[in-house]
């Protein structure tokens, strides 16, 4: 009994001195090897550098240099497929399952409109104007899952999609914002801590003029009228009963919610400062600011 | 200068603060307890019962600050303008206030009138839009559609013109192989001719003689100038006999 009691005890006592379980002397723990460089008489030796050239001096060749041979970036005079492209549009795509996801998962809200601040309010969207990002492009991808009755604005949108979101009673925009827009939407809260009046809206450029014009694509320059034809085409096409919305509706102001053409942000018109310290909005009253942010 | 002193004037900055004002001065001095502070105040103020309220206020305020940090700093880290008066040039221009009141709201002490462009401003901001975006929605769609326009045209012309001559296909098909069939047949026609005077040449050699040999090649030459001579003696002949015939036929009529 004794000698029970006599080995437990010993099994603790070395218990107790062995290391505590640590990421360090875990196996397998899937955390990358962090490189040491070696120090000392043979732990040094080339640290990784290999011997001789460029590689150990670290004076490497310039980028596309190919040591005399005629470079690639060098060798074809003729790209036409690169004609223009710094004025090229990208639109960063999101899916109609990952926006299902985000409303799923309480990173939208749906009883407020949705457009592209929310989005990059998320933390799950980045969008980046820098590289010429013109905002969201909602694809197709999930249309038989998406099931939220929604009103947003988006940049870019096929038939599928705006089939997808009118058919659960929803309503969508395509809206075009320029790049100085852009830079608003994605972060708000910044924008307002600098104390500037909200600019306005550019009109699109010439490229994508017809796109944000035409009804079929929800554009926000289209005549309502021709839209709300053109979203029973659409349900017939697809073959699908569009839901009808009453005035009754809980939803029906948040669903009819629309941005004026120059304006950026829902509620705030070009013009307002917004102070977010006390929580004011002040507006212009001299009369020529306000009809040049009105125009 | 006088510009300065009017965005100075025009943030309207509250200078009339003292304990800010004394606050600014000491700013570059390390914390610490002795304090020349009271003297300047007693410059500053006369000695009725406020002006000694806030000193003792002032000298409570620096005994419990033990932060060790520069005003401007503790500022910073409670929230509040770093500077209540200008140091820097920077802190006298529109940019830097209308950033103050962005971050701090009515505590800045700034005119959220002065946030909006002035009339000047305004002028060339409107100039500006004028260069940069010169064309109206309705211009620009008008302009977008014609591009489009003429695109579809050009496709449906080229689409024209490639059914008009697939129509016209067989008939050029049929061209081709009649030139080609005329062309063997040219080809063919020559080369007889061709052997034809190489079999001369080696009859009147009377044995089998190397092509490339400098006598067949010599005799070639001169078959061939007899030969062209026998076609034009031939050709000659032929003329004088039309024209015989012709000059017999007049005679008769």
């Amino acid at each position: 009994m004794s000698a029970i009691k006599n080995g437990s005890i010993e099994a603790l006592k070395m218990l107790r001195a062995l290391p505590r379980v640590s990421l360090a002397n875990i196996r397998n723990t899937g955390a990358p090897k962090k490189f040491v460089r070696g120090r000392g008489q043979h732990g040094g030796d080339k640290h990784g550098a290999g011997n001789k050239g460029s590689g150990q001096r670290q004076n490497y060749m310039r980028l596309g240099f190919e040591t005399g041979n005629n470079p690639f970036y060098l060798r074809f005079p003729y790209e036409p497929y690169y004609k223009g492209h710094h004025f090229r549009k990208q639109y960063l795509p999101l899916s109609l399952l990952q926006l299902q996801k985000m409303i799923d998962t309480n990173r939208i809200d749906i009883s407020e409109p949705i457009d592209l601040a929310t989005l990059c309010n998320t933390g799950l969207y980045k969008l980046r104007p820098e590289e010429k990002h013109y905002g969201v492009h909602l694809t197709d991808e999930g249309t038989d899952i998406f099931s939220s009755k929604i009103n947003i604005e988006v940049q870019w949108a096929n038939e599928a999609t705006i089939a997808a979101i009118e058919r659960n009673g929803g309503f969508i925009t395509t809206g075009f914002f320029d790049i100085h827009s852009l830079w608003l939407l994605k972060d708000p809260e910044a924008f307002f801590r600098r104390g500037q009046p909200i600019p306005r809206r550019m009109l699109p450029s010439e490229d994508v003029i017809l796109y944000y014009s035409s009804p079929e694509n929800r554009g926000y320059l289209a005549d309502p009228e021709k839209i709300s034809y053109e979203r029973l085409v659409l349900s017939q096409k697809f073959g699908y009963e569009l839901p009808s919305l009453s005035e009754s509706d809980s939803m029906y102001d948040v669903l009819m919610e629309r941005k004026d053409p120059r304006q950026i942000f829902y509620g705030l018109e070009p013009g307002w400062i917004v102070n977010l310290v006390e929580k004011e909005i002040y507006k212009p009253k001299d009369q020529e600011l306000i009809e040049y942010y009105k125009t | 200068m006088e510009a300065l002193l009017n965005i100075r004037k025009f943030c309207n900055l509250n200078s009339s603060n003292i304990k800010t004002a004394v606050l600014y001065k000491n700013h570059f001095r390390p914390a610490s307890t002795t304090n020349s502070v009271s003297e300047n105040l007693i410059a500053t103020a006369d000695e009725d019962y406020e002006a000694t309220q806030l000193k003792k206020e002032i000298e409570f305020e620096q005994k419990r600050n033990k932060s060790r940090l520069r005003s401007h700093h503790r500022n910073l880290v409670h929230g509040k303008i770093p500077y209540s008066e200008p140091v820097a040039d920077i802190h006298l221009t529109h940019k830097y206030n209308r950033m103050l009141f962005g971050k701090y709201g009515k505590s800045s002490n700034v005119n959220p009138g002065t946030l909006w462009p002035t009339k000047s401003e305004l002028q060339e901001m409107v100039e500006y839009e004028k260069i940069a975006h010169p064309f109206s929605f309705s211009e620009l769609v008008a302009k977008q559609k014609k591009v489009v326009d003429e695109e579809e045209m050009s496709v449906k012309q080229r689409q024209e013109k490639i059914l008009k001559n697939l129509q016209k296909l067989e008939g050029w098909k049929r061209e081709i192989a009649a030139r080609v069939e005329k062309k063997l047949a040219d080809l063919a026609k020559a080369k007889a001719k061709k052997d034809a005077l190489i079999e001369e040449v080696k009859r009147h050699f009377g044995y089998k003689i190397d092509p490339k040999d400098e006598k067949f090649k010599e005799m070639l030459v001169i078959k061939e100038r007899e030969q062209k001579k026998r076609l034009k003696e031939e050709r000659s002949k032929a003329k004088q006999e039309r024209y015989l015939a012709d000059v017999l036929k007049k005679d008769s009529k």
